[in-house]
């Protein structure tokens, strides 16, 4: 549907409008809708993964973390859900974890042992995959 | 309440007291980067008993835009390039004063008939001219670093920053950026920044004026693949020369879809053509680190393009459509710098 949407605004109402401005600015919405048809079925989807993904790693690391607050917060978000599936709610879980594996990356970062090294490999392939996840088709790269 | 034609035209008045019947028409908006409005209009005005027409530019400080500057340091920069081998569109008036068109503006002489697109330049007949191309856009950004800001008479009007500083201060200026404005966490770029910061690049082998924007879509060139002007110098400012190499070779300007940077030629070509018309050297470590530099720096200005629109300081379509399109680019721009990115 917003794929149709944009091929209508750009084949159709981009070449009826003037000035060039306007053209610019629908050509601009056109994109937008384009990139909102690509988003549409797959927003939720790549959120709960990735939510699911970040706490699974923060499971698997906690019992590693010598930081007592940062383990306990780890402990606290692999225990998270997302039950509330709309996209902001997803959003915000989200975000919390992504907050979280920051701190994770730096303590790691600053540790010199195996598990630090083993962790923060596994927090490099979970960065590799977040852009896979959210990468358009449009995308230059 | 008067037209923006109508004070145009009264401002022409007070800027040229000997001209009578200042008329302003063909008044337009037009693409002319996201910082700031553009406009496109005819001024034409009698005097001495002849009839003068010109064709200008307006460019207005909108509420808020994609990269907050200084359009006196914008302007600043035009006027002292404009009598050097760096083309660039002549600049007229600067006014500070937002009682004459609402905000402050600037206007400058219009080049006509030349395009700017990054879209355009991959297609014919532009694209029979990459090479030609890209020597002059990498021969004048070399240019632009062998000019002496001193002499330029733009130190002053820019901050001056010692050679060994200049990576401290961008760093911390987009970090700063990404600290206030981001709206959801950003590890790959934390990680970036904590990289440089632990990996600094050696002091700059000068001080040079830095575009801080240059790269395929901001300067003008026509169907014979010859750039008339380099536009958008609204991130100008003094530092090291290296930092427009980094920012013109960021992948998300390849906008062929390939590795040819800018969309015209491959990464060590430019390096090639900009090492030679600078004088300069870019040692793979230092250009290594301005270039992922540069995508904490795009990363910035995406994540305060979305800032701006979410929170409705301005709902510019082009804020939301560049943040949503290149964020997760830059971010795998990122990747593929520090070697994550198999």
């Amino acid at each position: 549907m917003f794929q149709t949407f944009a091929a209508d605004l750009l084949m159709r109402v981009v070449p009826a409008v003037s000035p060039t401005y306007h053209q610019g600015t629908i050509g601009m919405l056109a994109a937008t809708l384009a990139i909102v048809a690509e988003e549409w079925d797959r927003a939720a989807s790549w959120r709960v993964e990735e939510n699911r993904s970040l706490r699974e790693l923060f499971r698997d690391s906690a019992p590693a973390v010598k930081d007592d607050a940062l383990r306990a917060k780890l402990v606290a978000l692999s225990g998270t859900d997302d039950r509330d599936l709309r996209i902001s709610a997803l959003t915000a879980n989200n975000s919390a974890l992504r907050a979280a594996l920051i701190e994770l990356h730096c303590y790691v970062e600053s540790v010199r042992s195996e598990d630090s090294r083993r962790i923060e490999a596994a927090i490099w392939r979970e960065l590799v995959e977040s852009t896979q996840r959210r990468r358009l088709s449009s995308a230059q790269f | 309440m008067a037209s923006l034609e109508e004070s145009l035209a009264e401002y022409i008045r007070l800027k040229l007291p000997d001209a009578r019947d200042v008329l302003v028409d063909q008044l337009e908006q037009i693409s002319g980067g996201a910082s700031r409005q553009t406009y496109s209009f005819r001024a034409a005005w009698v005097e001495g008993g002849n009839r003068r027409e010109r064709r200008l530019i307006l460019r207005r400080d909108p509420a808020a835009s994609l990269i907050d500057t200084d359009r006196k340091i914008e302007f600043s920069a035009y006027r002292a390039f404009f009598k050097t081998m760096v083309p660039v569109p002549e600049v007229l008036w600067l006014e500070e004063d937002s009682r004459h068109l609402g905000s402050p503006f600037f206007i400058a002489v219009e080049m006509s008939g030349l395009q700017s697109s990054p879209a355009r330049i991959l297609m014919e007949p532009y694209a029979a001219h990459h090479q030609k191309i890209a020597e002059q856009k990498w021969t004048i950004m070399g240019e632009i670093a062998k000019q002496d800001p001193a002499r330029l008479g733009l130190v002053g009007t820019m901050e001056w920053v010692e050679p060994d500083r200049c990576w401290q201060r961008e760093l911390g200026y987009w970090e700063n950026v990404l600290d206030s404005d981001e709206l959801i966490p950003q590890p790959i770029m934390r990680a970036a920044i904590r990289w440089l910061r632990a990996n600094p690049p050696p002091p700059a082998q000068k001080i040079s004026v830095v575009h801080g924007d240059f790269r395929t879509g901001n300067f003008l060139y026509d169907e014979q693949g010859k750039i008339h002007g380099i536009l958008d110098w609204e991130m100008a400012h003094l530092g090291d020369p290296l930092e427009d190499l980094g920012w013109s070779l960021n992948r998300v300007w390849c906008w062929a879809h390939d590795d040819r940077r800018g969309g015209l030629v491959p990464r060590e070509e430019a390096i090639r053509i900009w090492e030679k018309a600078s004088g300069l050297k870019a040692a793979p470590a230092a250009i290594h680190w301005w270039e992922l530099f540069a995508s904490v720096k795009g990363q910035g200005i995406w994540v305060s393009s979305a800032h701006a629109w979410e929170t409705g300081e301005n709902k510019d379509p082009i804020l939301v459509l560049s943040a949503w399109s290149l964020m997760n680019s830059q971010d795998r721009a990122a990747l593929e710098l520090m070697g994550r990115l198999a």
